[in-house]
């Protein structure tokens, strides 16, 4: 006999945003989310520790994209300034 | 609740039947959001759970930015194997520029007649104004993925 005993759907972790895309923040919250995984069972010194260490990849993410973000306005902004839209390449640049 | 978290249930028998098939080249996959009471764009409510047998219009957001009535398409990962698990993933999905409520989705079967697959209830409404509505699917493996058969 072939016993079929559970069938699981997963939580999802929705990210919503105002007048703009996602903030650095939660783009890196959801990088050690789904990167680090902590179960509510484990014992409390692990979890903790585990915690730590997803806080700090959260926050060496968080850098990372910040980085990303601002070196592709840079390149945005000198094509922009290229092309002879300053006042344009001024506003990216102040994003 | 109108909108309950489930595997549905005719999803089960359709597997024993074959109808499903998320080989990355197989079948096509889509994931709908869903209203539940005055939260929602729309002014239905949706009604969602373990007996959904296939994709409703009822309740569903209405379309917004990159979010069209009728849902995203999903990209899928193939399905693999932990321990005594079988699991399958889908790549996180985005509708951008929208302004978006919902409580709940619906994955379903959009090449096999809008067959359901699974509820996805938020617990709460999550809302994005001229912005990005984001779904985040759970780590690919026993303990956490979107679909897992144990």
């Amino acid at each position: 006999m072939f016993d079929l005993n559970v069938g699981s759907v997963g939580a999802v972790n929705i990210m919503t945003s105002e007048n703009g895309g996602l903030s650095n923040d939660q783009i890196a919250e959801m990088l050690a989310t789904k990167l680090i995984y902590i179960s509510d069972d484990a014992p409390e010194p692990i979890r903790l520790q585990a915690e730590a260490f997803r806080d700090k990849v959260r926050n060496l993410a968080q850098y990372y994209i910040e980085l990303a973000r601002k070196e592709e306005r840079a390149s945005i902004c000198s094509k922009v300034r290229e092309a002879g839209q300053i006042e344009l390449a001024k506003a990216i640049g102040r994003l | 609740m109108a909108i309950a978290q489930a595997m549905c249930t005719a999803f089960k028998k359709e597997l024993m039947l074959g109808t499903h098939n998320f080989a990355t080249n197989g079948n096509a996959f889509k994931i709908a959001l869903y209203a539940e009471g005055g939260g929602g764009k729309s002014s239905t409510t949706a009604t969602l759970g373990a007996t959904t047998t296939a994709f409703v219009t009822t309740g569903e957001v209405a379309s917004s930015g990159t979010y069209a009535t009728g849902g995203g398409a999903l990209t899928k990962v193939a399905p693999s194997t932990s321990g005594t698990t079988a699991l399958t993933d889908f790549a996180d999905i985005s509708f951008t520029t929208a302004s978006i409520t919902a409580m709940g989705a619906l994955i379903y079967n959009d090449t096999n007649s809008n067959k359901a697959v699974a509820v996805l209830d938020f617990s709460s409404n999550k809302t994005s104004t001229s912005g990005t509505f984001t779904i985040q699917f759970p780590t690919a493996d026993a303990s956490n993925a979107i679909i897992r058969i144990a």
